[in-house]
């Protein structure tokens, strides 16, 4: 006996690349995205995400079923990334980690002011 | 003991999981592709030219729109235009086959009524959809009791997050001789001779001679009543329009009445004059306000015929389907179902969704079956759903004499089932709708 069993089922995110490797992933069904006025306008109704950036940082979008969402900029860096100006630095799980210890390999989010990133150590 | 012989039988199963997204592309020049999410690939911008490459397709893009693929739903209504109407019907086609959206009747026309009890009596929720009636539009204006013209219960009721439905039960006057009261006499939907006639228990109803077919006689009586009552509801619903509310409208329901029965009999024929002179009749009737509606600039309304087959009864009945006006007059199908429990609900869902694949497929009334109240409930919309019955909406029928909480068909049980935290995944009450 031989059976096929289709399924559809749908993405969960619609995830937008800007020039400076930001990704904001958001809920892809209900989304609507307008292309005017120079800027990318994207509205998702029942969720109430929203996001508009400059057609000019725009690269591409893609489906996905994870949240690619970075925020930021990743930085590429080793254990020693030179870190000026962050005033800490938290472990995916909000651990924070204590001044100057090196750091294993792993995603790190960095914080310095108002700006948030997040750091990739190979 | 008798030796006995086993096969095993090996089994192959593939499994599938196609990506089902729909991506409605708009072009700069208006113009629109659909593109199934599997086929999107990475969607790359052109910051040379502006294009937006999808599926390997360079767009000059104004647009998207990402939504469920949902079988062979159609995307867009089919006259539904105004931007609350698109947003409106893109909402329930998303939830399609997904959620429930409840829904409750006004008490008997242009009020929150029951939906208030529900909120405040029983559930504490109010249902997702108010239905409003334009069964007294023909009362003449000032007459004290009922003034259409103000739409603040319909206004308020979308302030609060509320999906809009209008119905019809277009009365017409028992004769052409006939005034139409100030206290709504003189007018009824029940075909006949013009003449009351009284039933076996003694009560009266009014019958009206007004006859369908007469309405494309120009000149014809019939034929000024129609199109001055559709003038009525029009500026109405136009002013609803204006205030950017969208509605789902459902004229002309039931409209085969008993005249598919499979074993025909004096009694077996349409008990709504719309549907009094054949399936023919009532399709070129649907069609002129269809038509009538758009040429006066109404774009707000998602359309949803009901199919008739009484009671849901395959074995009495046949299917109404030459009554059907066609895919480009309705978004949705509608069948009005008194006393069926979730067994009968999922068959009937089924039977429909077959014969109209590329529409959404709503339970348009239900509540117990007047004739036996508790021995014949509707069923538990939740159990329902869970025996296939998918319906894209329910609609409980008010009744005044219900003895209950809620003024409607249905025992306050049921309602309090319907809109638990626990079966939120399944029904969406009106703090739920966003579109």
């Amino acid at each position: 006996m031989f059976m096929v069993v289709i399924c559809a089922e749908d993405y969960t995110y619609l995830t937008i690349v800007q020039q400076d490797g930001t990704k904001t992933s958001l809920t892809a069904v209900g989304l609507s995205m307008k292309f005017a006025d120079g800027n990318l306008t994207v509205n998702n109704a029942y969720t109430d995400e929203s996001k508009t950036i400059a057609l000019s940082s725009l690269v591409s979008m893609n489906f996905s079923n994870s949240d690619e969402t970075t925020g930021i900029s990743d930085i590429r860096a080793d254990g020693n990334v030179g870190l000026d100006g962050a005033e800490a630095i938290y472990t995916l799980q909000g651990q924070r980690i204590p001044e100057g210890k090196q750091m294993p390999k792993g995603v790190y989010i960095i914080k310095k002011g108002n700006v948030i990133q997040k750091l990739q150590v190979r | 003991m008798k030796k006995r012989n086993f096969t095993l039988l090996s089994a192959i199963v593939v499994s599938i999981t196609m990506m089902a997204q729909t991506i409605t592309v708009t072009n700069a020049d208006g113009t629109t592709r659909q593109i199934n999410a599997s086929e999107a690939g990475t969607m790359t911008y052109s910051q040379t030219d502006g294009t937006l490459t999808v599926g390997g397709t360079a767009y000059s893009v104004a647009g998207i729109d990402i939504d469920t693929e949902n079988g062979n739903i159609a995307t867009n209504s089919v006259a539904g235009t105004t931007d609350a109407a698109k947003r409106l019907y893109r909402y329930f086609r998303n939830n399609y086959g997904k959620k429930v959206i409840s829904s409750v009747m006004a008490d008997v026309s242009w009020n929150n009524t029951c939906a208030d009890n529900i909120k405040k009596n029983i559930t504490g929720k109010w249902p997702a959809m108010n239905c409003y009636d334009f069964i007294h539009i023909q009362v003449p204006d000032g007459n004290g009791w009922i003034d259409y013209s103000d739409i603040t219960p319909v206004t308020e009721w979308v302030e609060k997050g509320g999906i809009v439905q209008l119905m019809w039960h277009f009365n017409v006057p028992c004769k052409e001789s006939t005034e139409v009261k100030s206290d709504g006499s003189g007018v009824t939907c029940t075909p006949g001779d013009g003449n009351p006639i009284t039933n076996s228990d003694g009560t009266i109803t009014q019958t009206t001679a007004f006859r369908a077919k007469n309405v494309f006689i120009e000149g014809s009586w019939e034929n000024k009543y129609f199109y001055a009552q559709m003038d009525r509801v029009i500026a109405v619903i136009l002013k609803l329009q204006e205030a950017g509310i969208a509605a789902t409208w459902r004229p002309f329901h039931e409209a085969a009445g008993n005249s598919t029965a499979k074993q025909q009999a004096d009694w077996t024929k349409a008990w709504f004059w719309w549907g009094y002179d054949g399936a023919d009749t009532f399709k070129k009737l649907w069609i002129a306000m269809f038509d009538y509606f758009k040429q006066k600039g109404v774009n707000n309304l998602i359309w949803i015929w009901t199919t008739q087959n009484y009671n849901g009864n395959s074995s009495g009945y046949n299917q109404d389907t030459d009554w059907y006006p066609g895919d480009a007059y309705c978004d949705m199908v509608a069948r009005d179902l008194y006393g069926y429990n979730a067994a009968q609900n999922a068959q009937e869902f089924k039977e429909i969704q077959a014969a109209y694949p590329k529409k959404m497929v709503a339970l348009g009334e239900c509540g117990w079956d007047s004739s036996n109240k508790t021995g014949k409930p509707q069923g538990d919309i939740v159990e329902c759903w869970n025996a296939g019955a998918k319906w894209g909406h329910f609609m409980v029928w008010y009744d005044g004499n219900a003895g209950n909480k809620s003024n409607t068909m249905v025992s306050d049980d049921w309602w309090k089932s319907a809109m638990k935290k626990d079966n939120s995944d399944i029904v969406i009450t009106r703090s739920q709708v966003k579109y």
